[in-house]
């Protein structure tokens, strides 16, 4: 039974280290002013913001310029609006939702994404008739 | 309301459609009753509604496949599905891929797929069979109660596919135009279809939905196995047949997963076959389970261990089938998922589906009914309280979540302790030298690589029951513990077979394992070296991948003698290794091959550290252009166009130090510019090498930009041959030389000014020519205009003087020219990734074709 104990053993060590490193690993849904905050304590984590997209202000894309930058307005669920600057190419059919996460961190005046979240195209689903 | 007769519509099929649905529903549950209680009283007339309701079950299902295929191919628009799913021009070879878009018809897929598997079962019946098949009744009434899309006391039960377009969305018959037509003829306006989404219009999306549908599928037939020997008391018996099952379900679910991979691959541009996702993760779940499943039914088979665990575990994987439904469809992943469906509204109906289920199994292992009906009781008063709790603010969310976290321990604990009354533990002393130890040892990693998946990916779980905002979903959280977690596996792997069950030869064991360990130290260094993986981890998982395949080629070809029928479990186990070993490759090694090689950062223009920040790897391709990408040239030349498609011709050419052309290849990304979308479909185009992959997707092309107006005029006065530039300075232009003609007729009088234009490294000179009409004075204007370097010239007068100056203005815009941004990656041995999978499979299939064979030599009489 000897072995039996030292496996258990190590099975909850594994277990107790999985649930640790998940709290270290966690990041939160925050909002712009919660990423600035967190930026302002020299934070490392990337943070996700739920965001809507402005799209009455222009968005900057000038690919001939530089294709790894893409900027625009949005703002997230309390109405904060920042600039978003994204260094990739602009998401493709980002035009079809205005809802999406961006995950990254605060800087001085703009938000810097590292990544931006939308629906897998494939999930789309057809909007109402217009 | 007034009563308004609908002109055009096909309600025949509707109905007939709806029909069926509650007939399945209805019959599936008299069929779950008849051979429930055939089972209980072995009463042959139960056995008969019983078998009648299946038939009749069955034939339902069909036939509302059968009522949706018609509907879809015969562009009834007044039903909803129909409208949102499909579009007059989608060919019928993809009409099939309807059913997998919406929810609705993946249920429905789903439940063919369960009666298919009960008519198997029902044709090759053993003394479990009917139970069986009565547990897949009830997970039939289940899904078809999905598909009900009835109004049941306020609540709304399952979402009808045959649903019309005019109650889901009343809205279109207020529509303005509508007014002049009258609404009754609402369906003169609905002329098309909204489309198959044209991602989905993809071969591999008409087998890959299908396979995982079947594997998730096939996880309830040894639940249901388990559940019928509960009822039987049966004690042993049922392990045998159960294993071709499991064997099965892993098979079928892990093609389906591989499949979605290898969609992802190469129709999408998400840049790879793994992320991670919430969805992805969500059948990976059950499928390790499962495979813990296999291993742990074959040592109950050997030696009688462990059989409280494995039947737990057999219960816990149809949960996580469960419960991976529920976390796609009910919306609780919402922004944490990409691939998630849209809430249907019916995640109280999952929910307590999933209660059902373990209420089930509880209920049926346990001996002693009283303590189960409390226990049962106990659970309906704690989801009770529950709910009072959340509408009368009780009690904190959190508290309410611990104590409830705590609950679930004590009750999972307290079930094992009740199975183990029912399922005594065989003593057997725990021998290190038998194969059933590292076997267990095996199947325990699997379950807390589970482990990991399952908690990391229940984080938006977490945030709707604990009231928090958790994100937690980056790929290296999961790698940094699934890494070690391959790591053993793939030593335990190539291990596990060189031992006997009980008791192996030391001597012997060792004497087997020399070979096997030098030959894959050697190939592992080799590897190592050549593909110059240096990190400590990597390069362990390399060599234990390695020794996973080596050790199991050499044990099927001596130790087996090569004989394939045997063999399944070696060949599974080296194709295992194989795909770990193609993972490692393509995934450290991958190199992106395009350089953004803008030297200005992205932020403020300037140049220096900060412009090579991180992520600059689309590449600009003017039409035409040559550019070095890796040691190849590139260049795009034609588009054609295929409406609404679009495939760019790019070349690669690969020439020796002569200048010789040794290799050339077209690769053809295909960017889609589909408004409906939101603009750019883009898909990727592939060069397939046996070492490596290259992989090119097109994330913008100047179709997309708008043209703008000349914008930011300026005038300038300059002599011949001196410099000056445009309002941003982008552009710099001198006079190269100016001309004059005369007319024939001798009234006109043409100046021209040859402009030369230097902008984005391109020098080009175009003429701007004032005409001047001597009889009238007039002056007429030929402006210099050059699209591609977005400039306007215009010589608009000439100061005659010594040193003859010219004033010309000048405007800019964006420039004008056919580009693509492209985007290149090389994948190496990704390959081996594939063809693993494949062995992987051909592994199980032998393997389930020997178990099979073994269940019946063992009990002739199934």
């Amino acid at each position: 039974m000897k072995i039996g104990h030292i496996i258990s053993i190590i099975a909850l060590g594994v277990v107790l280290a999985v649930v640790l490193s998940f709290y270290g690993d966690r990041s939160y849904y925050v909002t712009f002013e919660q990423a600035e905050h967190y930026a302002e304590k020299k934070s490392k984590k990337d943070y996700h913001v739920v965001v809507r997209i402005d799209k009455s202000k222009p968005q900057e894309y000038d690919p001939i310029k530089n294709p790894d930058y893409f900027a625009f307005y949005a703002s997230d669920t309390l109405g904060v609006e920042r600039k978003i600057v994204y260094n990739g190419s602009k998401p493709t059919d980002l035009d079809r939702t205005d809802k999406i996460v961006v995950i990254g961190k605060a800087q001085e005046d703009y938000f810097l994404a590292v990544d931006i979240l939308k629906k897998c195209p494939s999930k789309y689903e057809a909007e109402g008739i217009k | 309301m007034e009563k308004v007769t609908f002109v055009g519509e096909h309600l025949l099929f509707g109905n007939l459609g709806n029909i069926a649905v509650v007939c399945s529903f209805i019959f599936s549950i008299l069929a779950f009753v008849g051979y429930y209680f055939k089972e209980k009283y072995n009463d042959e007339s139960w056995g008969k509604i019983g078998k009648i309701s299946l038939w009749i079950h069955s034939a339902s299902v069909l036939a509302i496949f059968v009522i949706l295929y018609w509907l879809i191919h015969g562009h009834y628009y007044e039903y909803q599905y129909v409208w949102k799913h499909s579009s007059n021009t989608l060919p019928s070879y993809f009409m099939i891929s309807c059913f997998w878009e919406g929810q609705e018809g993946s249920f429905l897929l789903w439940m063919f797929w369960h009666v298919m598997l009960s008519l198997i079962i029902y044709f090759r019946p053993t003394k479990l069979s009917y139970g069986a098949i009565a547990v897949i009744m009830l997970a039939q009434a289940v899904l078809s109660s999905m598909l009900l899309g009835i109004n049941f006391l306020g609540m709304k039960i399952g979402s009808s596919p045959f649903a019309l377009l005019r109650d889901v969305q009343p809205e279109i018959l207020d529509i303005p135009r509508l007014q002049m037509i009258g609404k009754a003829n609402y369906l003169s306006l609905i002329e098309d279809g909204s489309g198959l989404n044209p991602l989905l219009q993809n071969y591999w999306m008409v087998i890959h939905p299908p396979t995982l549908f079947l594997g998730f599928a096939a996880m309830v037939v040894p639940f249901a196995y388990m559940i019928s020997a509960f009822w039987k008391r049966d004690h042993s018996s049922w392990i045998r047949p159960m294993i071709p099952w499991a064997l099965f379900s892993v098979m079928i679910l892990g093609a389906g997963i591989i499949m979605g991979a290898f969609w992802a691959y190469e129709s999408l541009s998400f840049g790879g076959y793994w992320a991670w996702d919430p969805v992805e993760n969500a059948s990976l779940m059950p499928w390790i389970l499962m495979v813990a499943v296999v291993h742990l039914l074959l040592i109950l088979k050997n030696s009688g261990q462990y059989k409280v665990l494995t039947i737990m575990l057999i219960c816990f994987s149809f949960f996580l089938v469960l419960y991976a439904t529920f976390l796609t469809r009910s919306g609780v992943l919402g922004e944490a998922s990409v691939h998630s469906f849209t809430d249907l509204g019916l995640s109280g109906q999952l929910l307590l589906f999933i209660f059902m289920f373990i209420f089930l199994a509880v209920y049926a292992s346990i001996n002693n009914k009283n303590r189960a009906i409390i226990f049962l009781s106990l659970c309906v008063l704690l989801i009770g309280f529950n709910f009072l709790s959340i509408k009368y603010h009780w009690l904190s969310t959190p508290v309410m979540n611990s104590f409830n976290l705590v609950m679930l321990l004590g009750f999972i604990y307290w079930w094992a302790k009740e199975l183990m009354n029912v399922y005594p533990a065989k003593k057997v002393d725990e021998n290190i030298w038998s194969r059933e130890f590292w076997m267990f040892i095996g199947s325990l990693v699997l379950l807390l690589s589970a482990f990991q998946i399952i908690f990391y990916t229940s984080a938006p779980v977490f945030n709707k029951l604990f009231n928090l905002n958790l994100a937690v979903n980056k790929p290296e959280f999961y790698n940094k513990f699934q890494l070690p977690f391959v790591i053993v596996i793939a030593l335990l792997s190539g291990l596990g077979q060189f031992f006997n069950y009980r008791y192996s030869d030391k001597k012997v064991f060792w004497k087997n394992q020399l070979i096997p360990i030098v030959a894959s130290l050697i190939l592992g260094v080799v590897l190592i070296l050549s593909w110059k993986i240096y990190h400590f981890n990597f390069a362990l998982m390399l060599i234990l991948s390695v020794y996973s395949v080596v050790a199991n080629t050499i044990y099927l070809f001596k130790n087996l003698r090569g004989k394939l029928k045997l063999g399944g479990a070696s060949i599974a186990h080296a194709g295992f290794g194989l795909m770990m070993i193609g993972v490692l490759a393509s995934s450290i090694n991958k190199e992106v091959l395009t350089h953004n090689n803008i030297n200005r950062d992205f932020v403020d223009g300037s140049t220096g550290e900060k412009a090579q920040a991180f992520n600059r790897e689309n590449m600009l391709l003017r039409r035409g252009d040559t550019v070095r990408i890796a040691n190849y040239l590139v260049y795009y030349d034609t588009i054609s166009d295929i409406p609404p498609d679009k495939y760019f011709h790019v070349h690669w050419l690969r020439t020796n130090e002569r200048g010789e052309i040794v290799e050339k290849f077209t690769l053809k990304p295909n960017a889609q510019n589909n408004p409906k979308m939101g603009g750019l479909i883009s898909s990727p185009d592939t060069r397939h090498y046996l070492s490596h992959d290259i992989y090119t997707h097109v994330n913008h092309e100047s179709g997309l930009e708008t043209v703008e107006d000349f914008k930011n005029f300026k005038k300038d006065t300059v002599r011949v041959g001196q410099y000056f530039t445009t309002t941003s300075g982008t552009i710099r232009v001198k006079v190269a030389d100016i001309e004059n003609f005369k007319s024939d007729d001798g009234k006109k009088v043409r100046l021209i000014a040859n402009l030369e234009v230097q902008s984005l490294g391109k020098v080009q000179t175009i003429p701007a020519s004032m005409i001047i009409n001597m009889e009238t004075n007039q002056i007429e204007y030929e402006d210099a205009q050059s699209n591609e370097a977005g400039f306007l010239g215009r010589l608009l007068s000439i100061i005659p003087s010594e040193n003859m100056e010219l004033v010309i203005t000048t405007a800019e815009r964006k420039p004008i020219f056919d580009y693509i941004i492209m985007k290149a990656v090389k994948f190496p041995w990704v390959n081996l990734l594939w063809s693993g999978t494949i062995i992987l499979t051909i592994g199980f299939s032998l393997s389930i074709a020997q178990r099979i064979k073994e269940m019946r030599k063992w009990n002739p009489s199934t």
